[in-house]
């Protein structure tokens, strides 16, 4: 018996150790990436763009770079491919080959210190926004009023090899627009297609697009006609504070447009900011998926830039449209210490405009090596600064800033690209 | 009208007809003695005198005593019948009874009716109707013969004496035999005849006797039961297959022969009368049972079925073959999906090699083409597997069921072969064999797609069982150890591990059982030593204990608990209650178990430096296993009386082994997973299989323990590796060490999760890599979404991804696309004259030089359309060396067992 208590005792005592034996302590789960790539971190831009006419050339401009490959892609096809490798900035030029082109670009630069920037040149006006380096898969836009004569054309661009796909959702003052025929909108592999919005919806005084990508990558851009030219602009993400460098372009002061993509109510502070300071301010409370207008000007008679703060995350926008031109670009969310302005490499000068929101004075240096200048913004103030070698002009400051720039002569207004955010 | 009587003795060589001893001797005399040669028999109508109306039939070796044709006259009259026959006795060993008379079953196989070296006490001295008689004496009716057309001289005598008298009932005829008649039968009389001839008469005896709705359904049974008892028939130590073939093409040969004859049989009655004297079944499928009953045990009984059920005896319909047929079926039922799809692609299982031959080149000092390929020689394992597949005939899914199928059947045969010699009975040793390859354990390792484990496991009971076994004198030991260092290796060839399983099991054995000694144990160590030279190359150049845990991913060995309960109260019950020697058997497969689940669920942690593994961990769990089935067995061994326990434990285990077989049988792909990948990658199917788009691979990623086979990390909770388009086979099972090339991937797909590149697609396309396929959720997927050079397919609900512009693994310097056939690669046409190839670079590639590029390498091949591997002349030579060794402990293993087999005779 002595025997085989024993072993039932081994037994027992090394099955009791296998028992309480835990198992392996699994991997941490890694979570996938919210969202895709920044383009900071992998090195690529994605130019939407405005399309072009057949008499048109447009640029799209990696400033700084010292590699670039920029692929024009059309139809499911690289139309072209421009690789610029050269220290300083690159800009590639192209000219569509007597057709219609209404496709966009992939900007895959070798540095981090880069932007890009769409820049369609015509010969009597110009359009110009910042290429995404972000991509997401939720946007909205604001789309503006459409006139009887106006087109408001909505473009999405699919730059990967795979389907894209898409709800696209309208508002209007009408409130949602039930149109099933934007519904999983599909957009094939390298390819831009255009919704031509003014068809679809007729005259409204405000529209609002929400663009969820189901499949795939596609971004969306606005491209805006009215018989006084055109205008383009980005999406961005919906946030509470929102800066304009500037409000004007030339001699067009332009309006700023709010738009609320949620389901509440949202008070917005408007302050005007000149070269002195605050140049005025207003308050407004935007109704569930409401939008507002508000002309700068009402912020001060020579009103420089503005800041927009709100209590919940809101979309803004600055257009401007007069017998001299058109412009339009969204504000800037996101702050930062150095910028690239990916501008025109030719047309002459351009105009850089600097908005410091932070507390203390900002010494801002545009340009790099001996050429380069450095200006002093005090705090809560805009300035700007006329470049004539525009192209990839590098903005450093010890202070967080937002910077845009704009064409001299054919109205265009774009925000420079960020290098590192706050 | 007269009787004039005619003896007829049939001559087949030269021998001293002793019949004509007998003849002269007669109480009755023959009208006319007469000879002919038994090839002749179909004239020996025409031979004889018109006035002759009875024939006896005597062979020349056959003494008829005295009054053994009166006997047959008598009875003859007496009766009326056609035909009858005399009781044969044996010529060489007094009163041994030789036949009274054959019967038949419906196939034609014979059946004596006594068993073999059965005495004469006249126990079967009546006078009957019978299936035929023997022709060693038969006396005949001249009418009835000649009415059913005579005897075919093409048969060897039994067989057409069969033929005859089953014509002659056709036609109304009676055959009887007369006990009375006795003839002494010389041994030599049915041993003349080859095996093949027997079974062409039989074959053509049954063609010519049935009628067609008969013969419709008898000869495919007839042909499907010969193969079968042909392919078993080694397991009774008799090749039949051969003859079995032999027969059959015989009666193909003579077929239009056959049918004229057929066409003459006078057809007075149906078939049922033929039926009326034939034994239900069937004798040849009882002696498929008896050869896997040998299988089984090893026990006298069985031995003398062996013997016994080649001269269709009595023997026969004992019913200790059934539990063996039945195991039979559940194997074969539960491996059945493999039979028509192979092996599955899931975990450490994957579907044997396109060409086995190329296989075993590659074996032998080829190029290992797992992973971006190396030198690194593949594991015994795939040799093995493409031997096999090599005998039938290189299909690579019935290859990958034979060999499922004929492990899982020799583990089941050698765990009953071990508690048979345990001393557990008939019940415990066969729901122990049962459990071996069903059990919760075994379940575990199926279900983890522990293919090489599973063939593994093969091994370990016939190790352990052989350790056991009484050796007499250093030679028969030695021989010993060479078997055992066969099998040893045969399992540590698919699972490294295995080597040490039988001496730990053993020496367990002699902690729980002292009194057995440490010889045993010695037999098991020295018989793993002996099993390592066998493993070369593999195992000389290998060294690393990397090899056994580097594999990906943490196995942790989780039994149902309602299992581990029961399983703990038999152990308890059986140690506290049960008699001596089942309390030693119990508390060892208690320790296997235990320590088999310590072992098993702690394979993640780190001794001496290293991670015990995941192939430890499934060897461990087969430790268990095999203490599982040895609990099992001991549970059922003969217990003191008025212990009625031991009924519910029966019925306990009856319940088990009902569950554990259900899912099985149900499953029919031996445990295995499913074929989900197999599913996952079959897009890639069409366009890989398209000679002309070159060869490319297919590049996974998912969570440890998704992908199969071997794979690399990328992060702890993500890993990568490459198969071939369109999906993997045994040779992709094992990754070889990291090279160049690896290491390089690695950094493009690290750069790819980082999100250093948007262009990972064209980066990766140089390894040949066209698809990209994602086995679980992963953080890379997101990434590769976002790549400018990747289009997703959509095929995958984790992520498929096809690179555009994707580049063959083999390109030429024309853009010719080469294609991969293991181990070489191959263009057929007008080629260029140098190649480019994704492979790690390694200068033995020829046949022109060698110059790498960057990790891969560019061929000169001039002119040839082949570029293959040369390999390394050390690593050939210790192919060899292995084999050499291989054969060498064959022949000691051969000889000792010829040693043995004499001692045995002589000591008995």
């Amino acid at each position: 018996m002595i025997y085989r208590a024993v072993v039932i005792a081994v037994v027992v005592i090394v099955s009791g150790f296998a028992w309480i034996s835990l198992p392996p302590v699994a991997p941490a789960e890694e979570d996938p990436a919210p969202e895709p790539l920044s383009g900071i971190q992998s090195g690529v831009f994605y130019c939407v763009g405005s399309g072009v006419g057949s008499e048109a050339t447009f640029q799209a401009v990696a400033g700084s770079a010292a590699t670039s490959l920029i692929s024009i892609l059309d139809s499911n096809v690289v139309v072209d491919t421009v690789e610029v490798s050269r220290e300083g900035a690159g800009t590639a030029a192209f000219k569509p080959p007597g057709q219609l082109f209404t496709g966009g670009a992939v900007i895959e630069v070798g540095t981090e210190d880069a932007g890009a920037s769409w820049i369609n040149e015509e010969s009597t006006r110009a359009t110009a926004t910042t290429c995404y380096a972000e991509p997401r898969s939720s946007w909205t836009l604001y789309g503006g009023p459409i006139g009887s004569a106006d087109r408001l054309v909505l473009r999405l661009m699919n730059p990967l090899l795979s389907s894209g796909k898409a709800d696209v959702r309208l508002t209007t003052e009408f409130g949602p627009e039930p149109i099933t025929e934007l519904e999983a909108v599909g957009v094939a592999p390298r390819n831009v297609i255009e919704i031509p919005l003014h068809e679809i919806l007729g005259q409204r005084t405000m529209v609002k697009i929400a663009v969820d990508v189901t499949d795939g990558r596609l971004l969306p851009a606005v491209v805006t006609t009215t018989t006084n030219g055109i205008a383009t602009w980005r999406a961005e993400r919906a946030t509470t504070d929102w800066y304009l460098p500037t409000v004007r372009v030339g001699d067009v002061v332009g309006e700023i447009a709010v738009t609320n993509p949620r389901q509440e109510q949202v008070e917005v502070e408007y302050t005007g900011i000149d070269s002195s300071g605050v140049s005025g301010q207003e308050t407004a409370v935007l109704e569930p998926l409401g939008h507002l207008v508000l002309p700068a000007t009402s912020l001060g008679p020579v009103v420089l830039g503005a800041r927009i703060s709100a209590s919940s995350p809101v979309i803004v926008s600055l257009v401007g449209d007069s017998e001299s031109g058109r412009y339009g670009e969204s504000a800037i969310s996101e702050l930062s210490a150095r910028w690239m302005v990916a501008g025109p490499s030719r047309g002459g000068a351009i105009d850089i405009w600097i908005l410091n929101p932070s507390p203390s004075e900002a010494n801002v240096t545009v340009g790099e090596g001996p050429s380069s200048r450095t200006v002093r913004i005090r705090s809560g103030t805009s300035a700007h600064i006329t470049v004539e070698s525009p192209e990839g002009s590098l903005i450093t400051s010890d202070q967080p800033i937002a910077v845009s720039w704009s064409t001299q002569g054919r109205l265009s207004l774009s925000n420079a690209s960020p290098l590192d955010f706050e | 009208m007269a009787t004039s009587i005619a003896a007829v003795v049939m001559l087949s060589g030269d021998e001293d007809p002793l019949a004509l001893e007998g003849i002269a001797g007669q109480t009755v005399s023959a009208d006319v003695v007469s000879t002919i040669d038994h090839s002749a028999l179909n004239d020996i109508l025409t031979q004889l005198d018109s006035s002759i109306t009875h024939i006896w039939l005597l062979d020349a070796t056959t003494y008829a005593r005295p009054d053994a044709l009166e006997a047959l006259l008598r009875e003859m009259s007496r009766l009326d019948a056609d035909v009858v026959g005399s009781k044969g006795l044996s010529g060489f060993e007094s009163g041994r009874l030789d036949s009274v008379g054959f019967s038949t079953d419906v196939l034609g196989e014979t059946h004596r009716g006594f068993d073999s070296g059965e005495l004469d006490q006249e126990q079967y001295d009546v006078v009957r109707d019978i299936g035929y008689v023997s022709a060693a004496s038969m006396l005949i009716r001249r009418d009835a013969m000649q009415k059913a057309g005579g005897f075919d001289g093409r048969l060897d005598p039994e067989s057409a004496s069969l033929d005859l008298c089953q014509r002659i009932r056709l036609a109304g005829g009676r055959i009887i035999v007369a006990p009375s008649s006795e003839v002494d039968v010389s041994d030599a009389f049915r041993r003349g005849t080859p095996f093949w001839q027997r079974e062409a008469g039989r074959l053509r005896s049954v063609l010519k006797a049935y009628s067609p709705i008969t013969l419709w359904w008898v000869l495919p049974v007839a042909l499907l039961v010969g193969l079968l008892d042909g392919v078993l028939s080694p397991l009774r130590r008799r090749f039949t297959l051969p003859g079995f073939i032999a027969g059959v093409g015989w009666n193909i040969a003579h077929l239009p022969e056959t049918l004229r004859q057929r066409r003459s049989v006078v057809r007075t009655v149906g078939d049922e009368e033929l039926f009326r004297y034939q034994r239900r079944g069937s004798l040849r499928l009882s002696q498929v049972g008896a050869s896997i009953a040998s299988l089984f045990s090893s026990t006298p009984l069985a031995r003398n079925v062996v013997t016994l059920v080649d001269t269709g005896e009595e023997a026969l319909l004992r019913p200790n073959w059934v539990w063996p047929t039945g195991i039979v079926a559940v194997v074969l039922l539960g491996t059945r999906t493999l039979f028509g799809q192979g092996l599955p692609t899931a975990a450490y299982s994957m579907p044997l090699a396109d060409s086995a031959s190329g296989m075993l080149r590659a074996y032998a000092g080829g190029w290992n083409a797992a992973g971006l390929g190396s030198p690194e020689p593949y594991r015994p394992g795939v040799a093995i597997s493409a031997l096999g597949q090599l005998l039938v005939l290189g299909n690579a899914e019935i290859g990958g069921w034979l060999l499922t199928f004929s492990a899982v059947l020799a583990g089941a045969a050698g765990m009953s072969r071990l508690l048979d010699r345990l001393g557990v009975g008939l019940g415990g040793r066969y729901s122990g064999a049962l459990l071996y390859v069903v059990g919760p354990a075994a379940w575990s390792i199926s279900q983890a797609g522990a293919w090489p484990t599973l063939i593994a496991a093969a091994v370990v009971p016939w190790v352990v069982h052989m350790a056991l076994r009484p050796r007499v004198g250093l030679v028969d030991a030695l021989s010993g150890i060479a078997v055992m260092a066969l099998l040893t290796a045969f399992g540590a060839g698919f699972s490294v591990p295995i080597i040490a399983v039988p001496t730990i099991v053993l020496v367990l054995l002699t902690l729980t059982d002292p009194k057995r000694g440490g010889f045993p144990m010695a037999m098991g160590s020295l018989s793993a030593i002996a099993a390592i030279p066998l493993l070369l190359p593999w195992v000389g150049l290998v060294g690393s204990y990397d090899i056994v845990s580097r594999s990906g991913y943490g196995f942790f060995w989780s039994p149902n608990t309602w299992v581990v309960v029961a399983l703990g109260i038999v152990f308890i019950v059986v140690l506290v209650a049960g008699t001596g020697p089942a309390a030693k058997v119990a508390g060892w497969g208690g320790l296997l178990v235990a320590l088999g689940a310590t072992v098993s669920r702690n394979s993640h942690r780190d001794i001496l430096g290293s991670e015990i593994g995941l192939e430890v961990s499934f060897a461990a769990v087969l430790v268990a296993s095999v203490g599982i089935s040895v609990i099992a067995g001991a549970a059922l061994m003969e217990q003191r009386r008025g212990m009625q326990w031991t009924r519910w434990l029966g019925g306990l285990m009856v319940i088990v082994l009902s569950v554990a077989v259900f899912p099985y049988v149900f499953l029919g792909r031996g445990g295995l997973p499913g074929y989900e990948f197999d599913r996952l990658v079959r897009f890639t199917v069409t366009d890989a299989a398209d000679p002309g788009q070159g060869s490319s691979r297919i590049l996974l990623i998912g969570a440890p323990g998704t992908l199969p086979g071997d794979s690399r990390p990328l992060t702890d909770a993500l890993s990568f590796r490459v198969v071939s388009a369109p999906g993997p086979n045994i040779s992709e099972l094992w990754l070889p060490s990291e090279r160049i090339g690896d290491i390089e991937m690695e950094a493009i797909l690290k750069r790819v999760l980082d999100g250093d590149t948007i262009r990972g697609g064209s980066e990766l396309a140089p390894f040949g890599i066209r698809w990209i396929i994602a086995t679980s959720p992963n953080p890379l997927t997101p990434r590769l979404r976002g790549q400018l050079d990747l289009a997703e397919l959509g095929q995958a609900p984790d992520g498929a991804f096809e690179i555009e512009p994707w580049i063959s693994r083999a390109v030429d310097d024309r853009g010719n696309k080469w294609l991969f056939s293991l181990p070489d690669y191959q263009f057929a046409g007008d080629g260029g004259t140098s190649v480019r190839i994704a492979e790690n670079a390694d200068d033995r590639w020829g046949p022109g030089d060698f110059v790498q590029d960057v990790w891969a390498g560019v061929v000169e091949n001039g002119n040839s359309e082949v570029v293959s591997y040369r390999g390394s002349i050390v690593l050939r030579n210790l192919t060899w060396l292995s084999l050499a060794l291989t054969i060498l402990y064959l022949i000691a293993g051969v000889l000792g067992t010829r040693l043995r087999n004499v001692r045995e005779e002589d000591s008995s």
